[in-house]
């Protein structure tokens, strides 16, 4: 077991966009350590009043990176998830303790594309 | 048309709270954390485990294993007092209701308004990133 160092990016985004994100993220860079589930979002703008939550679906992929290519990656999914457009939501990273990525059992340019 | 790239405005200084709370409480969460000062929350679902079926609640039941997991990201200077007062308003320091914790973040992005942008001496130039602490 390699002992490197690793970082979470959390990139929550409209619901819709994480699978797209998510194969680009995949196809595009190799990164296989990758979650994505559905959550309700409440921003700024969805705060109207004082006791009304107005929320929005949101997608929430969580990437294990390693150190080294984290700020790239962090680039990239910035650019993909186009998070610098108003009302598209947030990312941030994070460092973890110990962690392993996942290992593709199959070579990724076998796999048909996702529809 | 060519494409450039978005400018990225890179926020550090930022905390991420995590609140685990029982299902139907995360509003309660919501609201405390914006009235203390928290521009937006993220929810979803979970499933909790732990002591609750031989401890807590009457035969273990009273206590929901459906969990509701807030995610809400402040700024490094405000953290503490949204963290007590979410604490509070989910009645955190009551056994089984559930658990919050705060994680440092070591960068975050967002859209930034342009005004608000320009007041930390950024640019027009797409292609940049710059930092904000």
């Amino acid at each position: 077991m390699k002992l490197l160092s690793y970082k979470t990016i959390t990139c929550i985004m409209p619901a819709g966009r994480g699978r797209a994100v998510h194969n680009r993220l995949m196809k595009e860079q190799g990164v296989l350590s990758a979650s994505m589930h559905h959550a309700r979002g409440i921003g700024a703008s969805t705060f109207r009043h004082r006791n009304s939550l107005v929320a929005s679906e949101k997608d929430v992929l969580v990437a294990l990176v390693e150190e080294s290519r984290a700020d790239d990656l962090f680039a990239f999914l910035f650019d993909v998830a186009d998070i610098g457009k108003p009302h598209v939501g947030l990312m941030f990273m994070s460092r973890t303790g110990r962690g392993h990525p996942l290992v593709a059992p199959v070579e990724l340019n076998n796999l048909e594309p996702n529809v | 048309m060519k494409h450039h790239p978005q400018e990225m405005l890179v926020l550090t200084d930022a905390v991420l709270i995590t609140c685990i709370v029982q299902r139907g409480a995360a509003d309660a969460v919501v609201h405390a954390a914006h009235e203390a000062g928290a521009q937006g929350a993220t929810i979803f679902h979970g499933r909790g485990t732990g002591v609750r079926q031989k401890h807590l609640g009457l035969l273990g039941l009273t206590v929901n294993a459906e969990k509701e997991i807030v995610y809400i990201v402040v700024p490094d200077d405000q953290a503490d007092r949204i963290f007590e007062r979410i604490f509070v308003a989910a009645k955190l320091d009551t056994p089984g209701m559930g658990i919050i914790y705060s994680t440092p973040i070591e960068k975050m992005a967002t859209y930034i308004p342009h005004q608000i942008a320009a007041r930390f001496g950024s640019h027009d130039h797409r292609d940049t990133t710059h930092e904000i602490a």
